[in-house]
């Protein structure tokens, strides 16, 4: 699910691994997912990710602090990325397998 | 007058249960962003953009039957009055270029324009009876978690194949109808003044692709039948695996039915009725193109449309007790 979501430039998987870390508001998941991508994500696309994977009860508010409102990842947020990632290392594995074994 | 920021123009895009919910935060971000040497002007427009998006698609909207409501309402709206409007105006333009050609002098001419326009009706209500089809199928009744919906879903593949079979009827309809009144030079006549609208009309001119466009026209139609009855056949719990128009829906599909929605039924029906309102007036010189049994057609893809409301609060119970069943099988 969570790949299609970044086929289809859906940020997501990002959100997601930024949150496995721990709780973050807007612009600490923006500045993070900057660092680990090179990804920089509007807040557009950002809140369109953070409401889609709230709505699918993937990651849940905690209480907000001058109108920054933090996320973290619920029980089954981490499960869904635990799998996606899986799947992801188990394709990269393949690939690079693949390659490797190119003359 | 306080001169309002382009972040906060932009939010306006995002629907009203949207800006309730995320508004606040998304401007903190912004200001974030901003101090962070972000440009505002760049900033702003991928919000606006971002909120179009959310309010054609609806995405991340949670299923309270109340929002369902309030963007059915906006669906209504949005794509309805322009429809309408512009029924009205294209009804307009068309009587004024058909008299000022002097095309409704003769009774043969006036059978012909007829003939169009009655042909345009049945179009603009194939089309809008479709993508309200294709709303209803994606946006609706798509979502996976109801059970219930692959029964409301392989019952509309019933009208959409019907619907197809229509396009057949009216393409041979058409077709023969203006060769039996006119003859040969009438049809080219006509067909030479209407020129780019003609294609139907100077298909008979071409007996043969005449005869091929019609027997593509019916096995597009009556593939959609046939197709249905496959889908029954094959089960209605694999329905939305065996159907290729499910699987390879795609996104532009999706958006183009989200931002028709229900309200293309409407539109159809009113635009039609606009359309064929000098039959209705009384100079009816043709055989109804609109058969008695659209009406019915039409009146239970509302039921299905209604059904839409059923299936979204179906899908919430289904989602709560999905959600409590994971939240229990967790460590």
């Amino acid at each position: 699910m969570l790949v299609t979501l970044l086929q289809r430039g859906d940020p997501g998987l990002l959100v997601l691994v930024s949150l496995a870390e721990g709780p973050k508001h807007g612009y600490a998941l923006t500045k993070d997912i900057e660092r680990f991508a090179g990804v920089s994500l509007g807040p557009g696309s950002l809140y369109g990710s953070i409401a889609r994977l709230e709505a699918r009860g993937l990651i849940e508010p905690l209480p907000a602090e001058d109108r920054r409102n933090p996320y973290r990842l619920t029980a089954n947020g981490a499960a869904a990325l635990r799998d996606e990632l899986k799947q992801l290392a188990r394709t990269a594995a393949l690939g690079l397998a693949r390659l490797g074994s190119m003359p | 007058m306080r001169r309002r920021p382009p972040i906060e123009l932009a939010l306006l895009a995002y629907p009203r249960w949207w800006r309730d919910r995320y508004g606040p935060e998304l401007l903190r971000l912004d200001e974030d962003l901003v101090d962070a040497g972000r440009s505002p002007s760049m900033l702003a427009f991928e919000v606006a953009r971002s909120g179009l998006a959310v309010r054609l698609t609806g995405a991340g909207m949670p299923l309270v039957p109340s929002l369902r409501a309030t963007r059915s309402k906006w669906l209504l709206a949005t794509p309805g009055i322009p429809t309408v409007i512009g029924s009205f105006a294209l009804l307009s333009v068309m009587t004024v270029w058909w008299s000022h050609l002097g095309l409704r002098t003769g009774p043969a001419e006036r059978i012909a324009t007829d003939l169009w326009m009655g042909a345009l009706g049945t179009f603009l209500v194939i089309l809008a009876l479709s993508l309200a089809a294709w709303r209803l199928v994606f946006d609706g009744l798509g979502a996976r978690a109801v059970r219930g919906a692959r029964v409301l879903r392989a019952a509309l593949f019933l009208p959409f194949g019907v619907l197809l079979a229509e396009i057949g009827l009216s393409v041979e309809r058409f077709s023969l109808g203006v060769h039996d009144v006119l003859g040969p030079h009438g049809v080219r006549r006509v067909g030479s003044i209407v020129e780019n609208y003609a294609t139907m009309v100077t298909v008979s001119d071409h007996p043969v692709l005449a005869q091929l466009l019609t027997v593509l026209a019916y096995l597009v139609g009556y593939g959609g039948l046939a197709l249905f009855v496959v889908a029954l056949l094959i089960g209605v719990r694999r329905l939305p695996s065996s159907l290729p128009l499910l699987a390879g829906g795609g996104v532009v599909a999706r958006w183009m039915a989200s931002a028709c929605g229900v309200s293309a039924v409407l539109c159809g029906v009113s635009g039609a009725l606009i359309v064929r309102a000098p039959f209705i007036a009384g100079e009816k010189v043709m055989p109804s193109i609109l058969p008695w049994w659209w009406w019915p057609l039409i009146a239970a893809m509302l039921l299905l449309a209604a059904a839409e409301g059923v299936g979204a609060r179906a899908a919430r119970r289904s989602l709560r007790s999905a959600r409590g069943c994971r939240a229990s099988a967790a460590p």
